[in-house]
């Protein structure tokens, strides 16, 4: 089996009418063993950015916390917000500079522009290759059930409790169909001055 | 008073020996798996026994120097961040330390902690945890049992008396230690053949 199917989880995030929403499950485990059931690999980054880390347990920590560092760093030499399209080139970079021996994680971007105001989703291989669509972008052993929910559910401009409704769903359903995601999951909700944080219960068995 | 314990096998390994006859035969030993790294900190340690105290003294040391360059201790979370990054570093080398490690911690501020870390060094904080096969077999018992005011002592003779049961390596002996406000302390180990079925 992969290593990027080691510890199991899932990311997904979705933009909708001036937000953007992502969501993770909370599950970490050894293959088939669940170890934890509050392990979330979305981490808050700057006012209206997040960054989720789906793979490698070990990565999605050791890329957290470097992440982190460049970008206290770069807020402090700049003495300004990172925006998300500059932190998604800061983050490709830190992956191809391991082009060889990647970090096992494949990241999920998702914020808004703190100077444009921009609704902003971004994914990436393990090597820090990006993508940005205009709709929905997923990350996770049970990426492929994110890709039939996110296709079926998702609609332009939703508001924001609407695209929280989406989300849910759409996490919640696929991971219940993937064994090594899941056991609750939580979903955050960003517009331009609020950021909403729900914890979604789910199956858990 | 809440308190924390680790589920640490002190097992008998199986060493071989070459005893200066013609027979080998293998002869079982005790081998210590928990480690105190200061006066708030003990390490469970298992996997190869040199991983075990080579990753381990590196740890203590390095507290060491720190205490003496700073003049304060590490607290717990620290300890275990540099134990993490020290392993991450190693993790991904050609010689990892091949080694399953459970922190239990008493601080100041933030009372009781329990971290796990495997040998890829992934650290999460956890309520209980277990490490090795005969672990796999406790971990439902505690599931079943815990509740962070019972008494673990008595959970963990639960445990053994289910790996007595269900594990095929016999288990004796296995050693408990204890940390709290009052620092590290050894209870009583316990033995499998002096336990009621």
């Amino acid at each position: 089996m992969s290593i990027l199917a080691y510890n199991g989880g899932a990311v997904v995030a979705m933009k909708g009418k001036d937000c953007v929403a992502i969501a993770t499950d909370k599950r970490f485990g050894i293959q088939a063993q669940t170890v934890s059931t509050n392990f979330p690999k979305v981490f808050r980054m700057g006012p209206t950015l997040f960054v989720g880390l789906p793979g490698l347990a070990t990565d999605t920590q050791t890329v957290q916390q470097r992440l982190k560092f460049r970008l206290n760093l770069y807020e402090l030499k700049e003495n300004r917000l990172m925006g998300p399209k500059t932190f998604s080139a800061m983050l490709s970079n830190l992956l191809y500079e391991r082009r060889f021996g990647p970090y096992f994680i494949e990241p999920v971007i998702a914020g808004i522009d703190p100077y444009t105001q921009q609704p902003y989703i971004c994914n990436m291989d393990l090597i820090g290759c990006p993508n940005e669509p205009e709709d929905f972008v997923v990350s996770g052993t049970c990426s492929e059930q994110l890709y039939g929910m996110c296709e079926a559910l998702w609609e332009p401009d939703l508001t924001p409790d609407e695209l929280f409704e989406t989300i849910s769903q759409a996490l919640v359903n696929a991971a219940d169909r993937d064994a090594i995601s899941g056991w609750g999951a939580i979903v955050y909700i960003i517009e331009k001055d609020k950021i909403t944080e729900k914890h979604v219960k789910t199956r858990m068995d | 008073m809440r308190r924390r314990a680790l589920d640490n096998r002190f097992d008998d390994r199986h060493s071989q020996m070459s005893p200066p006859t013609k027979t080998t035969k293998y002869v079982s030993v005790y081998q210590d798996k928990i480690y105190t790294i200061n006066d708030h900190l003990i390490m469970g340690v298992i996997g190869d026994h040199g991983d075990s105290v080579q990753l381990t003294q590196y740890i203590i040391k390095n507290v060491q120097l720190y205490r003496m360059k700073n003049g304060y201790e590490l607290n717990t979370d620290a300890i275990v961040h540099f134990t993490r990054n020290s392993l991450a570093d190693t993790a991904k080398n050609k010689t990892p330390y091949a080694v399953g490690v459970l922190f239990g911690g008493y601080d100041k501020a933030k009372g009781p902690r329990l971290f796990y870390m495997d040998y890829l060094a992934t650290c999460v904080a956890v309520p209980f945890m277990v490490h090795g096969i005969g672990g796999i077999l406790s971990l439902g018992v505690i599931q079943s049992l815990y509740s962070p005011k019972r008494e673990a002592y008595a959970l963990m003779m639960a445990c053994v008396t289910e790996v007595q049961a269900r594990f095929i390596v016999n288990l004796q002996k296995f050693q408990v230690a204890v940390v709290d406000s009052h620092g590290v302390r050894y209870l009583d180990s316990i033995v499998a053949s002096k336990l009621k079925a």
